[in-house]
């Protein structure tokens, strides 16, 4: 079967500057990645040139088995959704408005104005994320973690196959966490594929089944969260001394931080 | 579009076209001879060889539907532009356009007394259009077009054009000068028809074509990172909406002179009355671009008559007045 993604000895940055290289990775179909990394290591630019915003220094993108430059933006906001950190701005549009965006990409240059299927889609996007009370709602009026439900039920209704999402848990509290957490694994149970760079790595280990580790502009480390949270590896990508814990109630690696002072176990 | 917006467009849309037909039939019924509002039609169909059909077809009508037309235009400018560089103050003039087209006319004016006469409207647009290559050029260096730059690079063209002008005035003969300065006023007195043509037809051209980018419009206007995800080839866009925009305002002010302020306060008027989707905006934003510029040329015409004001001023005092009313009034963010 071909992969739903596969990035091939891939070289990305910003015109000359290069942020990463020799990137090298799969995703099946309806498989979740945690892509986890300090400050500045490139996730966001890795992200930004697997969606095709970015052109590849050098090496490829593959979306099953094709060349993502060969492939027309309309034709691939069809297959990839992205959520962004956050949007350059927010004009005067309400959530539903704002969702119905996500149907451009279904849209011919000469379609200007939705149909029932297009309504119908983004009903189901905004049911599924829970804004659908929201639809009438300014988006300036909206709070962070609303704002964040809304943008991915726009994702959303795009009807993608992959889904890529940027820190969608920045900033939220532990309550808006668990919801989109929770929603993108029933969005993967339900075989979506996404890929998603996070910050926080106890939520990385809780919810990824596969985390991959940026480094020093490479891939530093591929694997399960038992095979990548580990006390050295954090130490020595993120200074940061930690003990690994696990609990008897979920079987995941935890990181717990260790004040100065703290002994290491 | 929430769910039930379709029908208040459809009525924005038909509301404004017969405030428009409403504000022609007045605008060709006053002046120095006053025709009847209830005699328009008559004479239109049935008064040929009268001297109020005379005055209809050769001095009013002309100038109605020029005035129509560049209101029109100069409005789906604006709110192309502020659109594209989600900027409030963006307007169709920014860009060096406006500055161009008076470099043009001004050095044709010039020339013209020399024994050398260029058509005053060519000469404006090819500096209009000098004008738009040399920005365009100076900012897309290295592949994409990038907005900040368009936008710093036009306003310092501008900034040059009009020293430039100066330079032109400060050495040229006295009627010269009344000629440019008569000229920069802004005036729908245009005799030529066929001017008036081309401009209706690029008008309305411009107005259905920018139709179909409504919906890039609404996705730039998150971003142009966010705009690209939704399937917009955002740099394809951004030139094709930068060229239509800045051809219109060419011609336009080419024709008519520097008509400020319809570009500007027209589009912002209408976002507070329809909202910020540009499948609604442009329509009717073209039409109250129309129904301005008329309803101020009317005024013009008539407020000391027989003298006629430059439309210029008439726009700049009724649209900045109506406009900070406005803003005053309502919370209103871009």
């Amino acid at each position: 079967m071909v992969a739903m993604l596969e990035v091939k000895d891939l070289s990305c940055g910003y015109g000359r500057t290069k942020v990463l290289e020799g990137v090298s990775f799969s995703l099946r179909r309806g498989e979740l990645l945690g892509l986890i990394g300090p400050n500045g290591s490139g996730k966001t630019t890795l992200l930004r040139t697997i969606s095709g915003y970015l052109p590849p220094l050098q090496g490829k993108v593959l979306l099953e088995g094709e060349d993502l430059g060969s492939i027309a933006p309309r034709d691939l906001s069809r297959k990839v959704a992205v959520v962004t950190q956050a949007p350059g701005g927010l004009p005067p549009f309400t959530v539903e408005e704002y969702v119905l965006l996500g149907r451009i990409p279904h849209w011919g240059r000469f379609k200007l104005i939705e149909d029932r299927a297009d309504r119908r889609a983004a009903e189901r996007a905004m049911a599924l994320s829970g804004v659908l009370p929201l639809r009438e709602r300014e988006l300036r009026e909206l709070s962070g973690g609303e704002l964040q439900l809304v943008f991915l039920a726009r994702a959303l209704a795009q009807e993608p196959e992959l889904l890529l999402l940027d820190e969608p848990t920045a900033h939220l509290d532990i309550g808006h966490q668990v919801q989109i957490m929770d929603l993108l694994l029933e969005l993967r149970d339900g075989g979506l594929t996404l890929l998603l760079v996070l910050h926080d790595l106890n939520l990385a280990s809780l919810y990824c089944e596969r985390l991959a580790l940026l480094h020093r502009g490479r891939l530093h480390l591929i694997g399960s969260p038992w095979e990548v949270l580990r006390e050295e590896v954090i130490e020595e990508v993120y200074g940061a001394r930690v003990a690994v814990d696990t609990s008897s109630h979920y079987p995941r690696p935890f990181l717990l931080p260790l004040p100065k002072g703290v002994r290491s176990p | 579009m929430a769910r039930d917006k379709l029908p208040l467009w459809i009525g924005w849309v038909a509301f404004l076209s017969v405030l428009l037909l409403v504000v022609a039939l007045f605008s060709l019924g006053v002046g120095a001879v006053t025709l009847p509002w209830r005699k328009i039609p008559l004479l239109l169909f049935h008064g040929r060889g009268t001297p109020e059909y005379a005055i209809l077809f050769q001095v009013r009508l002309p100038r109605v539907l020029l005035g129509a037309a560049v209101g029109g235009a100069l409005a789906i400018a604006g709110v192309v532009l502020q659109g594209m560089f989600r900027n409030p103050l963006v307007e169709p003039y920014t860009l060096g356009i406006s500055g161009g087209a008076a470099l043009g006319v001004s050095l044709a004016v010039v020339l013209g007394s020399r024994g050398w006469s260029p058509s005053l409207p060519a000469s404006g647009f090819l500096g209009a259009v000098g004008v738009i290559l040399l920005v365009y050029g100076l900012s897309s260096k290295g592949g994409g077009v990038r907005l900040g730059r368009l936008l710093l690079i036009g306003v310092m063209v501008s900034f040059m054009a009009s020293s430039l002008i100066m330079l032109i005035m400060a050495v040229s003969r006295a009627e010269d000068l009344h000629g440019i300065v008569f000229w920069i006023m802004g005036s729908l007195g245009e005799p030529n028809t066929t001017s008036i043509k081309a401009v209706l037809v690029a008008s309305v051209g411009g107005l259905l074509a920018s139709l179909f980018f409504a919906m890039d419009l609404n996705a730039l206007a998150f971003g142009e990172e966010e705009a690209f995800y939704l399937g917009v080839r955002v740099e394809r866009v951004k030139k094709v909406l930068f060229l239509l925009a800045s051809l219109l305002t060419g011609l336009c002010v080419s024709i008519s002179g520097i008509i400020g302020f319809v570009g500007l306060v027209v589009p912002h008027l209408m976002r507070l009355l329809v909202g910020g989707d540009h499948r609604v905006l442009l329509p009717v934003s073209f039409l109250s671009g129309a129904i301005f510029l008329v309803l101020c040329d009317t005024l013009a015409r008539v407020i000391m008559a027989p003298v006629e004001l430059p439309v210029g001023v008439v726009t700049g005092l009724v649209g900045g007045g109506i406009f900070i009313y406005a803003l005053a009034k309502r919370g209103y963010t871009f």
